[in-house]
C-alpha cells in the first residue's frame, strides 16, 4: 500500500514519550476518578488492567481528549494538553474506540469508516485506500457494503476497531475492544494488536487478563486512579510467586496478587 | 472528499425519506382540493399556502436529523476527532437543504397535474414566489437541525412539527382580527412564508392570483427575513459554544429589522396588479387577434371563430372590424373599441365548454361585434330593459349567421326569435340598415331601446 | 412501589409528563385568550395531538434485547402502560379544559385522545417508539391542511377526518374507537419495533 506521507509524519520525533502523565488528576462527574497518576508509555501494546471503577475508562477518555485534566500534566506526542491548546494536531493522530461505540445505523460499513476518516481530516486522496485497508485488517471485506444495522455485535466491534485504526494513529486507544468477539476473532485481533504495536502506542483497556498476557508488550495496572504496576506480561505472571492467589492462569494470579499487596499497603 | 461525504449524507440521512414523505403529503393535499388550479400563478400561490403543512414537516425532519448524533451515541467518538463541529455539520446541512429545495420543486412539478391549463401564462413574478418558497423550506430544515441538536430528545421532532403548525396557523389568526386574508391586514403577515392572496377584488368577481403579483420590495423583505432565519439556524446548529450560539441569533434580529423597514403598511400595498399579465399580445398572422397574456392559452381556440366572425361581418355590414381584441371579462369597462376592432370579452378562466367554436362565434357576433354596454344594463339582470337589450343583441347574431338566435336559457331567447322574425320580414337593405344602426348605437353606447331600433315600425325605420 | 418508580424512570416518564403538563397549561391559557371559533377548534386538536404523541417516548425501554429477554409477561404490562398513559393525558387535559373556558367538549377530548393514542401505539408497532409520532402527526396535519370544514359525508371522508368531527358524529366516534382498540391491542401483543 503506497500512500502519501505528510511532513509531520516524516519529521523526527522530538518528544520523549508518546503518552506521559505526571500526577494526573481527571474528574469523572463529581468523583476524581484518576487521582495522581504517573505513567509513561511509548510504542508497543499496553494492556490497561484494573478492577471496576479503577479509573481505566476515565484515563482512556482523558488521553482521547474527551476529558480535560483537572490537575497534573498530560503530555501527548510531546504537547501538553491543557486549557487553551488547539487539539486538532493531536487529534489527527489519535484512534479511539470508546467503551460504548455508537454508529449511524443507516450507513454502510465502508461509508461509516470513510466518514470517520473524513472527521479525522485525512487527505481526501488517501481515504479510499486507508478505508479499504482498515476493513481488510479487521476481516470485514465481505460485509463492507452492508448497512451497519445488519451487523452482529462482534462485527460492530470490529468496525469500531477499523475506524480507530483508519488514520494510522500514533496513539490508539481501545476501550474493551474484545467484548463480543468470538474466540477466533479474538485470536485474529491479538495478532493485529501485535502488528500495530511495532510503530504505534496502543493502549488497550480490558478486564480479560489473558488478552493482556497474550498480546501486550507491557502491562499497566491501576487501582483507585493510581498506577499500581507497570511491566512486561512476564513480570505480571511472576508477581504471583508461590502465593496461592485467585485465578486460573499465572497472569490472573499475578494480577490479583499485585492488587492484594497494593491494597494491604494502603491499609497500613 | 466533502462531495463524497455529501453524497453519503444525501443517501443515508433522513433527507431522502423526508423529501418523499413531505412531497407525498403536499401532493395529497393539493389533489384533495376539489377544483383544479385555474392558472400557473394560482398554483404557485397555492403551493406557498401549502407551506402551512410542509414547513412544519420540514422542521420536524430537520430536528430528527439534528438529534442523530445523540440518538446514535457517536458524540464522544466525534468529539475526539480534529474536524471542527461546523465543518462536520456542513455536509448534513447541505444534504438537508438540497432535499428541502427538491421537495418543494417536486411538489410543484407534481401539482401541475392539478392545473387547468399547463400551457397557460406563467408570469415572471412566479419565479420569486417559487424561489422564496424553496428558501423557506431550507430555513425550516436548518432551524430544525439547530433545535434538534439543542434539545436532543425523541419528543423534539413531533413537538416542533406541532409547534410549527401552530406558528403558521394559530398565530396569524391571533395577531390581527381580520387575519391574513384581508387586504387591510398589516404587511407584517408577510413574515409568514405561507402566502394567501388577500381578497383584492372587492366588489368585482374574484380572479384569484392570476392577475396579481407581490411587489419586489415585499419579495425582497421575505427573502431577507427567511435567509436570516436559515443562516441563524445553520449557525446555531454549527456553533459549539454557548457564546457562539448567542451570536448565531444575531441574523434573526437583523433580518427582522430589515424586513420591517421594507414591508408595506398593509397587504393591499404588497399585492399589486401585474401589468404584464393584462398586457395585450397580438398575432402577426391573419386573423389578427390581440389577447391579454393571462389568457394567451385560449388563442388557438379563438383563431378559427375569429376569422369566421370577421369575414361574416365584412360581408354583411359596412365598416366592419378587421381585428379581434380580447378583454378580460372580470376587468371589463365601458371603453368602446375602435371601429376596426371586434372586442370580445372572455372570462379570465373560461372553461373549455365556453370556448367551443359555435359559442365563441356567437359571442363575437353579438350586437354586431361590439361588446355589451355595461351602462345600459338594468339594475337587475332580469329586468325588462335588460331582457330586451339582450334579445336585440342575440337577434343580430341570428341574422348574421342566418340561423336561429343562440339560446342562453333566459327569457330573452323567445324575444330574440320573435325579433329576428320581424327583422327578416323587412326588405334586405332595410335589414342591413337596421343591424348597422344597432351596431353603431352599441359602438357609442347610445341610450334607447335596441329592440325598437332593430324591429320598431315607425320612428327608426 | 420502588419497582414502579424505576420502571417509570426507565421509560423516560419525567420528560413526557413535562410535555403533557405544558400542553394542559396551553389548553387552559389559549382557552382564555383565543376568540375565533375556528382557531379555538384548531388549538384544541393540536394541543391534544402534542400531548398524546408525547406518550410515544415511553413505549420502548432503553434496551430492546434486555426487555424481550426479561422474565416478565409483557402483553398485559404493555396494555396497562399505554392505557394508563392515555388516561393520564386525558385526565390532565380534561382538568385544564374544565378549569378555564373549554375549547373542546369532554366527549371530543375523549375521542381524540383515544384515537390518537391508538395511532401512537400503532406507530410504535410499525415504526418503533421513536418514530411512532409520525403517524398521528401526519394524519392530523393532513386533515387540518386539506379540509377547511369537517365534511358530513361521504362516510370515507368522515372517517378520514374523525378527529375534527363534531362530538355527536357517531361514525367518527366509531372510527376513533376502532383505531384505539386495534392500536392498543397490537401494541400489547407485539410491543414496540426496535
Amino acid at each position: 500500500m503506497v500512500r502519501a506521507v505528510s511532513t509531520a509524519e516524516t519529521a523526527p520525533t522530538t518528544y520523549g514519550w508518546t503518552i506521559q502523565a505526571e500526577a494526573l488528576r481527571v474528574r469523572a462527574g463529581r468523583r476524581m476518578a484518576v487521582d495522581g497518576l504517573d505513567l509513561s508509555v511509548d510504542a508497543g501494546v499496553h494492556g490497561l488492567l484494573g478492577p471496576n471503577g479503577a479509573g481505566k475508562t476515565t484515563l482512556m477518555r482523558s488521553i482521547a481528549t474527551v476529558l480535560r485534566p483537572a490537575g497534573g500534566t498530560l503530555t501527548l506526542l510531546g504537547e501538553k494538553v491543557s486549557g487553551r491548546l488547539d487539539l486538532r494536531g493531536i487529534r489527527r493522530q489519535i484512534g479511539y474506540l470508546p467503551q460504548e461505540f455508537g454508529f449511524y445505523r443507516r450507513f454502510t460499513v465502508r461509508e461509516f469508516i470513510e466518514y470517520i476518516a473524513w472527521l479525522k481530516e485525512m487527505p481526501a486522496a488517501e481515504i479510499p485506500g486507508a478505508v479499504q485497508r482498515a476493513i481488510e485488517r479487521v476481516g470485514l471485506t465481505d460485509r463492507a457494503q452492508d448497512r451497519m444495522k445488519t451487523l452482529s455485535g462482534g462485527m460492530v466491534r470490529r468496525v469500531g476497531i477499523a475506524q480507530a485504526i483508519v488514520n494510522d494513529p500514533a496513539i490508539l486507544l481501545l476501550d474493551e475492544p474484545t467484548a463480543g468477539l468470538d474466540p477466533e476473532q479474538r485470536m485474529q485481533f491479538r495478532a493485529l494488536l501485535r502488528e500495530l504495536g511495532t510503530d504505534t502506542c496502543v493502549v488497550v483497556s480490558t478486564h480479560l487478563v489473558e488478552d493482556v498476557a497474550a498480546a501486550c508488550t507491557d502491562v499497566v495496572l491501576i487501582d483507585n486512579g493510581r498506577l499500581v504496576f507497570q511491566g512486561v506480561p512476564a513480570d505480571l505472571s511472576a508477581a504471583a510467586g508461590d502465593e496461592a492467589g485467585d485465578g486460573d492462569s499465572a497472569a490472573e494470579r499475578g494480577y490479583s496478587a499485585i492488587l492484594r499487596r497494593h491494597r494491604d499497603k494502603q491499609v497500613k | 472528499m466533502g462531495g463524497r461525504i455529501l453524497r453519503i449524507e444525501l443517501l443515508r440521512s433522513v433527507a431522502p425519506l423526508a423529501a418523499l414523505l413531505i412531497a407525498a403529503a403536499g401532493l395529497f393535499v393539493i389533489y384533495a382540493g376539489n377544483l383544479p388550479e385555474a392558472s400557473w400563478m394560482d398554483l404557485v400561490v397555492r403551493q406557498r399556502t401549502l407551506l402551512v403543512l410542509i414547513l412544519p414537516l420540514a422542521l420536524g425532519a430537520g430536528a430528527w436529523q439534528g438529534i442523530r448524533e445523540r440518538r446514535s451515541k457517536v458524540e464522544e467518538l466525534f468529539h475526539t476527532t480534529p474536524r471542527p463541529r461546523w465543518r462536520r455539520v456542513l455536509p448534513t446541512a447541505g444534504a438537508m437543504a438540497i432535499a428541502a429545495v427538491a421537495t418543494y420543486l417536486v411538489t410543484l412539478a407534481g401539482a401541475t397535474g392539478h392545473l387547468q391549463h399547463a400551457n397557460g401564462y406563467l408570469p415572471a413574478s412566479a419565479g420569486p414566489l417559487i424561489a422564496i418558497g424553496a428558501l423557506s423550506m431550507v430555513a425550516a430544515v436548518w432551524v430544525g437541525l439547530a433545535v434538534g441538536a439543542l434539545l436532543p430528545s425523541p419528543l423534539t421532532s413531533p413537538m416542533v412539527v406541532v409547534a410549527g403548525f401552530v406558528a403558521l396557523t394559530l398565530v396569524p389568526n391571533m395577531i390581527h382580527p381580520t387575519g391574513p386574508g384581508s387586504p387591510g391586514s398589516p404587511g407584517g403577515y408577510l413574515f409568514f412564508p405561507n402566502l394567501q392572496v388577500p381578497d383584492l377584488n372587492e366588489g368585482k368577481v374574484d380572479t384569484g392570483a392570476a392577475l396579481h403579483m407581490l411587489t419586489g420590495r415585499a419579495n425582497l423583505a421575505q427573502a431577507l427575513w427567511l435567509l436570516a432565519l436559515a443562516v441563524a439556524g445553520l449557525a446555531l446548529h454549527a456553533a459549539a459554544r454557548p457564546a457562539t450560539r448567542l451570536a448565531a441569533l444575531l441574523p434573526i434580529a437583523l433580518g427582522a429589522v430589515v424586513a420591517v423597514a421594507l414591508l408595506p403598511a398593509n397587504l393591499a400595498a404588497a399585492w399589486v396588479d401585474n401589468p404584464h399579465a393584462t398586457e395585450l399580445t397580438c398575432t402577426t398572422d391573419q386573423p389578427r387577434i390581440c389577447i391579454p397574456r393571462a389568457q394567451s392559452h385560449m388563442l388557438d381556440k379563438l383563431r378559427d371563430p375569429a376569422g369566421q366572425a370577421l369575414s361574416i361581418l365584412d360581408s354583411k355590414l359596412p365598416s366592419a372590424p378587421v381585428a379581434v381584441t380580447v378583454q378580460i371579462d372580470e376587468r371589463a369597462d365601458d371603453t368602446r373599441p375602435a371601429a376596426d376592432t371586434l372586442l370580445l370579452r372572455l372570462e379570465l378562466n373560461a372553461s373549455d365548454a365556453a370556448l367551443t367554436r359555435d359559442r365563441l362565434l356567437a359571442r363575437m357576433l353579438e350586437g354586431g361585434g361590439v361588446p355589451l354596454c355595461l351602462s345600459l344594463m338594468g339594475r337587475e339582470p332580469t329586468s325588462e330593459t335588460t331582457t330586451r337589450y339582450m334579445a336585440a343583441r342575440l337577434a343580430v347574431v341570428g341574422w348574421l349567421l342566418d340561423r336561429e338566435p343562440p339560446q342562453r336559457g333566459g327569457p330573452e331567447g323567445a324575444l330574440a326569435i320573435a325579433a329576428l322574425g320581424a327583422l327578416r320580414a323587412l326588405p334586405a337593405d332595410q335589414q342591413r340598415a337596421r343591424v348597422t344602426a344597432l351596431r353603431d348605437a352599441e359602438r357609442g353606447c347610445l341610450t334607447g331601446d335596441r329592440l325598437d331600433l332593430l324591429t320598431g315600425s315607425g320612428t327608426n325605420g | 412501589m420502588r419497582a414502579l418508580a424505576l420502571y417509570l424512570r426507565s421509560r423516560a416518564v419525567p420528560a413526557t409528563v413535562a410535555v403533557v403538563l405544558g400542553c394542559a397549561v396551553a389548553l387552559w391559557a389559549l382557552g382564555r385568550t383565543v376568540d375565533h371559533p375556528l382557531a379555538r377548534a384548531l388549538a384544541a386538536i393540536l394541543i391534544t395531538l402534542a400531548a398524546t404523541t408525547a406518550i410515544s417516548h415511553g413505549l420502548a425501554g432503553p434496551d430492546h434485547d434486555l426487555d424481550t429477554t426479561a422474565a416478565i409477561a409483557w402483553p398485559p404490562r404493555r396494555a396497562a402502560h399505554i392505557i394508563v398513559a392515555g388516561a393520564a393525558v386525558l385526565g390532565l387535559l380534561a382538568a385544564a379544559a374544565l378549569a378555564g373556558e373549554p375549547m373542546t367538549s369532554i366527549g371530543q377530548l375523549l375521542r381524540n385522545v383515544a384515537g390518537l393514542t391508538g395511532l401512537v401505539a400503532f406507530g410504535a408497532v410499525v415504526l418503533g417508539a421513536a418514530r411512532a409520532p409520525l403517524i398521528p402527526v401526519l394524519w392530523t396535519l393532513l386533515v387540518l391542511g386539506s379540509v377547511p370544514e369537517p365534511p358530513a359525508r361521504p362516510t370515507y371522508k368522515v372517517i378520514f377526518t374523525w378527529m375534527v368531527q363534531p362530538t355527536d358524529n357517531r361514525t367518527a366516534m366509531l372510527a376513533a374507537t376502532a383505531i384505539a382498540v386495534s392500536g392498543i391491542l397490537g401494541y400489547a401483543m407485539l410491543g414496540s419495533r426496535r
